[in-house]
C-alpha cells in the first residue's frame, strides 16, 4: 500500500498562476524522496498540498488510500501528529523559548511525554544549541531557528518527514550533521520527502529525485 | 418605568381634556355629534361634557364682572370641555394620538392632559424606545464581539496556524478564547449590574409611584435576568467565536 498518491493534480492560484500542473507521483513507506527544481519549480506546493496546508485545483491525493476530499480537518490534525514537518521559513512561535517550541510538539503529539525534558536537551545537545534552550526564538541566528525547527520535526519520531529546504540557512558542516540525521531517520523504514535545491545534497544521491520545473514534473527517477 | 404604578395612583382620574373653544360659536348639540363621534373610538369609555355654565361656575368669577358683563357674554368666552376616560392606560396613548390628530386639524380644538399623566406618553414612547434600543444594542453587540474575535484572529494567525500545523485543533483555541471573553464580559457586566441597581435605588426613592425592573424578589424577573445574562455572555460570545473561526482551518 502506496503512503501518499498524487494522481493528475494541478494547482492554479487564482487568478491564472498554474503552480502545478498534472503532477502524478506515487510515495511509499520507507522512500526518501528528493524534490528538486529551480525557484519557483513548484517544490514547496507540492510539501503544502501533501501536509494539507493547500488543496489541489484538480486531481487528487490519497493517504494510505484515503482520498483527501474525504478527510475532515480534524482528520489532518491527527495525521499532522504524527508527520514531522520541517518549514520552509521555520514557523516557530517567536516569543516562546526554544525549549518550550520544542515541548509543544511532543505535547500535541503525546509522544515521550515522560521523558519529554530529558529527550529535548539530548536533541539540543545532538545539534550544538543546548546552551540557547531557555532563549526566547526571536533572539536567535537564521541557522540557530532552523535547526530549532528541524529538532521539532523529528524529535517525535514521526513515521513521516516533510522538509522544505531543511538546509537553507545552515553552514557546511551542519548541512553533513543534518543529512546525517535524515539519513539514519530513513534507514528506520521512515517516509522522507525533502525539497531542496541544495547541490550538496543532491550530490548524495539519496533517494528517488523528482525534478519539477514551472510547476510540471520533469524527471522522475 | 412601571405604568400599572400610575394607574393604581391614579385611578379613575386617568383622562384626556378636550377644550373646544367656542369660536365656532358651537351648541351643545354639535358638541353632543362630535362627543358621539369621539366615543365611537375603541379606546373610549366614557365622556363627560362640561358645558361652559359649569366651568363658570367653577371658576368663582369676581362679581364686579357679573356686573359689566351679562352672563351669556362670558358664557361665550367659555369652552366647552370633554373629559374623555380611556379604557386602560394602553388605550391613553392611543386615544392621545386620536385627539392630537383632531386637534390639529381643527384650530378651536386643544387637548390638555393631567401633568402626571404626559409620563403616560413619555412611557409608552419609551417602551418602544426601549424596545428599539435594546435589538439595537444586541445587533452592535454581536458586531462587535465578531469583530473584535475577527481582529484576535488575524492577530494570532501566524501563531494559531503553526500550531495547526503542528497538529493541534481550533477546539482549544476557540475554549481558551471563550474563557477570555467571557471573563471580561462577566467582568464589565456585574459592574454594569451594580451601577444600574445603585442609580435605580436612587431614582426609585425619587418618584414613588417607580418600582424596580428587574424586581429581584420576583421568580419571573429573575428567569428573565438569567435568561438576558446567558444570552449575552455565553450565547452571543461562543457564537461569535464560532463564526468567526470559520474557514479559518488548516
Amino acid at each position: 500500500m502506496s503512503l501518499i498518491i498524487l494522481k493528475s493534480v494541478s494547482k492554479i492560484y487564482p487568478p491564472f498562476f498554474k503552480a502545478l500542473i498534472n503532477i502524478n507521483l506515487e510515495i511509499n513507506k520507507g522512500d526518501f524522496i528528493v524534490l528538486t527544481g529551480p525557484t519557483g519549480a513548484g517544490k514547496t506546493t507540492v510539501l503544502k498540498l501533501i501536509y494539507g496546508e493547500e488543496k489541489p485545483t484538480f486531481g487528487e491525493i490519497f493517504y494510505r488510500d484515503v482520498p483527501y476530499s474525504k478527510l475532515k480537518t480534524k482528520d489532518f490534525s491527527f495525521f499532522r501528529r504524527n508527520w514531522g514537518i520541517i518549514f520552509q521559513d521555520y514557523k516557530l512561535f517567536p516569543d516562546l523559548t526554544v525549549y518550550e517550541n520544542i515541548k509543544i510538539s511532543l505535547i500535541l503529539s503525546k509522544k515521550f511525554v515522560k521523558e519529554m525534558k530529558f529527550r529535548i536537551y539530548e536533541y539540543l545537545e545532538r545539534f550544538n544549541i543546548s546552551q540557547k534552550a531557555q532563549k526566547k526564538v526571536k533572539e536567535l541566528s537564521g541557522g540557530e531557528q532552523q535547526k530549532v525547527g528541524i529538532i521539532r520535526a523529528i524529535i517525535k519520531e514521526p513515521e513521516m518527514l516533510i522538509a522544505d529546504e531543511p538546509t537553507g540557512n545552515l553552514d557546511p558542516a551542519s548541512i553533513k550533521e543534518i543529512l546525517e540525521i535524515l539519513k539514519e531517520f530513513n534507514k528506520d523504514g521512515k517516509t522522507l520527502i525533502l525539497a531542496t535545491h541544495d547541490p550538496v545534497i543532491l550530490n548524495q544521491n539519496l533517494g528517488k529525485i523528482v525534478k519539477l520545473n514551472r510547476g510540471e514534473m520533469i524527471q522522475d527517477v | 418605568m412601571n405604568i400599572k404604578n400610575l394607574l393604581n395612583l391614579y385611578q379613575d382620574q386617568l383622562h384626556i381634556n378636550l377644550i373646544i373653544y367656542p369660536f365656532m360659536k358651537k351648541n351643545i348639540s354639535d358638541i353632543s355629534i362630535l362627543s358621539s363621534e369621539i366615543e365611537k373610538l375603541s379606546s373610549v369609555k366614557k365622556i363627560i361634557i362640561i358645558p361652559p355654565e359649569e366651568l363658570i361656575k367653577k371658576e368663582y368669577l369676581s362679581s364686579e364682572l357679573f356686573k359689566t358683563f351679562s352672563q351669556e357674554e362670558i358664557k361665550s368666552y367659555f369652552p366647552y370641555i370633554l373629559k374623555i376616560y380611556p379604557f386602560s392606560v394602553k388605550d391613553y396613548s392611543i386615544l392621545k394620538n386620536h385627539l392630537s390628530l383632531l386637534a390639529k386639524t381643527n384650530p378651536d380644538i386643544e387637548i390638555s392632559e393631567h401633568k402626571i399623566f404626559k409620563l403616560i406618553s413619555l412611557a409608552s414612547f419609551l417602551k418602544v424606545g426601549f424596545l428599539t434600543l435594546v435589538i439595537i444594542w444586541l445587533f452592535f453587540y454581536a458586531i462587535f464581539l465578531y469583530l473584535i474575535n475577527k481582529f484576535l484572529n488575524t492577530y494570532l494567525k501566524h501563531q494559531t496556524q503553526i500550531f495547526l500545523l503542528l497538529g493541534g485543533t481550533l477546539r482549544n483555541f476557540k475554549f481558551l478564547r471563550f474563557l477570555f471573553v467571557g471573563l471580561i464580559l462577566s467582568v464589565a457586566f456585574g459592574a454594569s449590574f451594580y451601577l444600574f441597581f445603585y442609580l435605580s435605588n436612587h431614582v426609585l426613592s425619587i418618584f414613588i409611584f417607580l418600582k424596580p425592573y428587574p424586581d429581584l424578589s420576583k421568580v419571573l424577573h429573575l428567569l428573565f435576568l438569567g435568561g438576558y445574562v446567558f444570552f449575552v455572555i455565553v450565547i452571543l460570545p461562543w457564537l461569535a467565536i464560532w463564526i468567526s473561526y470559520r474557514g479559518y482551518e488548516v
